[in-house]
Formats: structure tokens, C-alpha cells, sequence
């Protein structure tokens, strides 16, 4: 120290300099706030654009299952038909069926397969079978067997094979 | 953090000191210790004042020193405050700046009045003309060092090579050279002296009670019949204030040879038995060697003169504190 004062403080910028650098200083932090606004703003965006398409996948996946379960249901539904046209045909075979048993001839079991009858009953005699349910029964199927067995009271238990042969 | 920038920045430092009517100025450019340009000019004191102004408007970073001359200030081999109170000076009434060996004090009053005086430059840095001498001596014990200005003279005496013992300063009579077209003349009113001399003054503008002056001044006017004669009036003039200035010389090498007279007996008598063996004088303008002969005949001593500058030294000083 060699002065007896001290020196007056000084400013590192005159007083217009300031001003201007105040100036500069707010724009760029508005400038880089707003760039920071932005930046966000697209990082988030691009966070959503990821999980929407996560999402479209996740989307897509469910359409695909619930494609696959509107086809099922629908073959379902076709199956559903079918098989409730054949019962609908398979009660209306059956009533026929019932219509074609005459008085003398009693029915003791019936079996129906997918392309077979199988008629269990009795008969007084075998003449009476014959010539009333046979004929309706041959003209149905395309090929018919019938077994006879005498019963003690003389009357026929009978045993009808009847099978249909679909056209190949 | 200041000084980091400080590194990148460019001060500009000012140094002025006061002759009887104008500033004598050196203005550096500094940039991280290192000169970039260094002018000096000579300006009366609006002028100054404009320079000053300018310089702060083109750079903030500006210092402006200067030294002052006043009488109140000395130095002590010392920084003790007992030594201060050895020597009977009273520590309330001082400013004290500690160097390595020794202080240098200067009354506050003299500070404060100083500062107001140059209220219109912000003067930063006030150093005291004794370090003009203390920065350039020599190795030597037993030497007297003065240096010489055009409107003061200070004696500074090692015994010991390292501080000096003794210090005194002495002001050149200026009122027959005072400036009377200064208007700041009455700021200047800080010592009795100056009181006297306005005084003075007003008894001369007294003296012109006679309108009779005024009307031979008009009749020397009406004289005035080319313009010849006006530059012949302006050449007397001229050859009149070189008179003046021969004669403001002489009788300030006169008043120079008494105080560095007195200054040695009082030396002698009242701070050391040593004899003096060496001698220099510092000037800044000019020397001439009839003065320096006048002065080895007085001191028994041979003088070896030594050319400095003033306003560097100032500078440099200021460059110093600055970096402090």
C-alpha cells in the first residue's frame, strides 16, 4: 500500500453497456427457457408417440384375438346351425320315423348315428315287419339288415340295421 | 474473481500533478501489467476536467493519481505508534502509511481538504511526493536525496540505506506568479498563505483608484494603429514573461539552496551526529549545472543529478495498488 486513499469503486461496464447486457441477458434466458419449454415439451411428446404405439400394437394384438374369436364364434354359429338343422331334420326324421312304426310292431329301442339306425323291437311276425316297415325303411337307407329271434310267446323280437351311404 | 477479469480487462491509468496554472497529465493504457500506449498532455483545468470525463466515458476501468505537496506530512524510521508518541505527533490528527522500514503520515485535514479541492476529478490515488524519492534510491548510507520541481522541493536523508531518518518539504513563493484569470481562485483558499496573498490582491485593485489609468490604458489603446503593432506589443510581452520566468528561477534556486541549507543543519543538529557522504538530486524538466555547483558548494557533498519522470513513477505506483 502506498496511497493514502482508496480507489473508488469502479464498475466493470459503463452504465449504458448495462443496460444492454440486462437486455441481451433477458432475451437469451427467455430464449433458452422457451428452447427448454420446447425440448420438453417434444420429449414428452415423443414419450406419448411411444406409447401410443405401443398402444396401435397392443391394439392391433387385440383386434387379431378378437378376429380370431369373431371367426371361431362364427364357425360356432354355422356349426350351431347345422347342428340345429339336423336336429331339427333328426326330429322331424324321428317323428317320421315313429309315424312309419305300425300298430301290431312295438318299438323297444331306437339308435341313431350320424349315418345309421339301428331299430330295436317286436313284431307277431316276421310278415308283419316286413311289409310294413320294411319298404318305408329301404326306401330311407340305402342298405338295411334285419335279424329275427323268436320269442318264447312265439312272437319276434327283431333287431333293424339301416345305414345310409352318402353319395361320394 | 475481480482479478480474473482483471486480466482480461484494460485500465487506464491517469496521473496528474499541478503547476501553477496548469495540469501536467500522463495517461497509460494498461492491459494485464503491460503498457499498450502512454501520452502525456498539458491541460488548464476545464480542459482537464473535459479529459478526465472522456476518459471514464471511453473506459470505467480509469484511475487517476496524483501526489500531494502539502506540508503537513513527514516520515518516521518506523511504524510504531509508540515512536509517533515519541516524537510528540498526535495519531488522532494522522494518517499513517506503513512501508517496510519505515511510515510515511499526513495530516487528515490536509487529506480531506485535498480531496475536496479535486472533488471534480474522483481522484483515486493520492500518493506522497517522498515515495518519488524513496523508489529511486541508491544503496548508499549517509545520503541526502532532494528533488526538485518547478513548485515544490523535498529533502529526504538515509543514514541507514534501507530508510530514511529525515524529510522535509518546501513550497516556491508563488504569488507573483498566481494566475489571475483563474476562476477557482477562491476554492484554492486553503492556508493562510493563500488568504494573504487575496489580501494582497484586493489592496492592488484598491491601489487603482485613478481613473487616469484607465484613460492612459485607452489612450494606448487608441495608439494601436496597425497590427504590426500589436504583434510587437504581443513579442514585449512575450520577452516579458520570459523575464519573469528567468527571474522566478533564480529566486527559486535561491529559496532551494537555503531550505536544502537549512534542512542539513537541522539534520545535523537535531536527528544525527553521521556526516553526510553522498548526494542526488532528482528533477523531471531541467538542470542546470551552475545550480547543482551551488548546491556541492553549499553541502560539502558531490551532487549526482538524476533525470525522473513523475508521472510515470505516479503510474507505476498506481499500477501497484491496483494489483494489491
Amino acid at each position: 500500500m502506498y496511497s493514502f486513499t482508496k480507489a473508488n469503486k469502479k464498475n466493470i461496464f459503463a452504465e449504458d453497456t448495462k443496460l444492454w447486457l440486462i437486455f441481451i441477458g433477458a432475451i437469451s434466458s427467455m430464449m433458452i427457457f422457451f428452447s427448454l419449454f420446447l425440448v420438453t415439451k417434444s420429449y414428452l411428446y415423443k414419450k406419448d408417440i411411444k406409447n401410443f404405439k405401443q398402444q396401435i400394437t397392443q391394439n392391433n394384438k387385440q383386434i387379431n384375438d378378437f378376429s380370431k374369436k369373431i371367426e371361431f364364434i362364427k364357425k360356432e354359429k354355422i356349426l350351431y346351425t347345422k347342428i340345429s338343422v339336423n336336429n331339427e331334420l333328426l326330429k322331424d326324421g324321428v317323428k317320421n320315423l315313429l309315424d312309419l312304426i305300425p300298430d301290431p310292431i312295438t318299438l323297444t329301442n331306437i339308435k341313431i348315428e350320424k349315418n345309421s339306425l339301428y331299430i330295436y323291437g317286436i313284431t307277431p311276425r316276421q310278415d308283419v315287419y316286413n311289409i310294413l316297415l320294411l319298404p318305408p325303411l329301404k326306401s330311407i337307407f340305402t342298405d338295411t339288415k334285419t335279424n329275427f329271434y323268436q320269442m318264447d310267446n312265439g312272437w319276434y323280437s327283431f333287431e333293424s340295421i339301416n345305414i345310409l351311404k352318402e353319395d361320394k | 474473481m475481480f482479478k480474473l477479469i482483471q486480466y482480461f480487462i484494460k485500465e487506464t491509468l491517469i496521473a496528474f500533478y499541478k503547476t501553477k496554472d496548469k495540469y501536467i497529465v500522463q495517461k497509460k493504457e494498461v492491459k494485464n501489467n503491460k503498457i499498450l500506449s502512454s501520452e502525456n498532455f498539458e491541460f488548464k483545468e476545464k480542459e482537464f476536467i473535459k479529459f478526465i470525463n472522456s476518459c471514464f466515458i471511453e473506459n470505467t476501468q480509469t484511475y487517476i493519481s496524483t501526489i500531494i505537496d502539502t506540508f503537513n506530512q513527514g516520515i518516521v524510521d518506523s511504524c510504531s505508534h509508540s515512536k509517533y508518541k515519541e516524537l510528540g505527533i498526535n495519531l488522532d490528527n494522522i494518517k499513517i502509511l506503513c512501508l517496510k522500514d519505515y511510515s510515511i503520515f499526513i495530516g487528515l485535514y490536509e487529506i480531506n481538504q485535498f480531496q475536496k479541492k479535486m472533488k471534480k476529478f474522483k481522484i483515486d490515488y493520492i500518493f506522497s511526493p517522498y515515495l518519488l524519492i524513496d523508489l529511486n534510491k541508491k544503496d548508499t548510507n549517509n545520503s541526502l536525496y532532494i528533488l526538485l520541481t518547478d513548485s515544490f522541493i523535498i529533502i529526504l536523508i538515509y543514514e541507514d540505506a534501507k530508510k530514511p531518518k529525515y524529510s522535509n518539504i518546501y513550497h516556491f513563493k508563488l504569488e507573483d506568479n498566481i494566475d489571475k484569470t483563474t476562476s477557482d481562485e477562491e476554492n484554492d483558499i486553503d492556508t493562510f498563505d493563500d488568504i494573504d496573498n487575496l489580501v494582497d490582491d484586493i489592496e492592488e485593485i484598491d491601489d487603482i483608484e485613478e481613473i487616469d489609468d484607465i484613460d492612459d490604458l485607452n489612450e494606448d489603446i487608441d495608439d494601436v494603429d496597425s497590427l504590426d503593432d500589436i504583434e510587437n506589443m504581443q513579442t514585449d510581452q512575450n520577452d516579458d514573461s520570459n523575464i519573469q520566468e528567468e527571474i522566478s528561477d533564480v529566486k527559486n534556486e535561491i529559496e532551494s539552496l537555503d531550505f536544502i541549507k537549512n534542512s542539513i543543519k537541522d539534520y545535523y543538529e537535531n536527528y544525527s551526529d553521521n556526516f553526510l557522504e553522498y548526494g542526488y538530486i532528482f528533477y523531471e524538466d531541467e538542470m542546470s549545472d551552475k545550480f547543482i555547483t551551488h548546491i556541492e558548494n553549499e553541502t560539502f557533498l558531490e551532487i549526482k543529478k538524476e533525470k525522473i519522470d513523475i508521472l510515470s513513477i505516479i503510474n507505476d505506483l498506481a499500477l501497484k495498488e491496483i494489483n494489491v
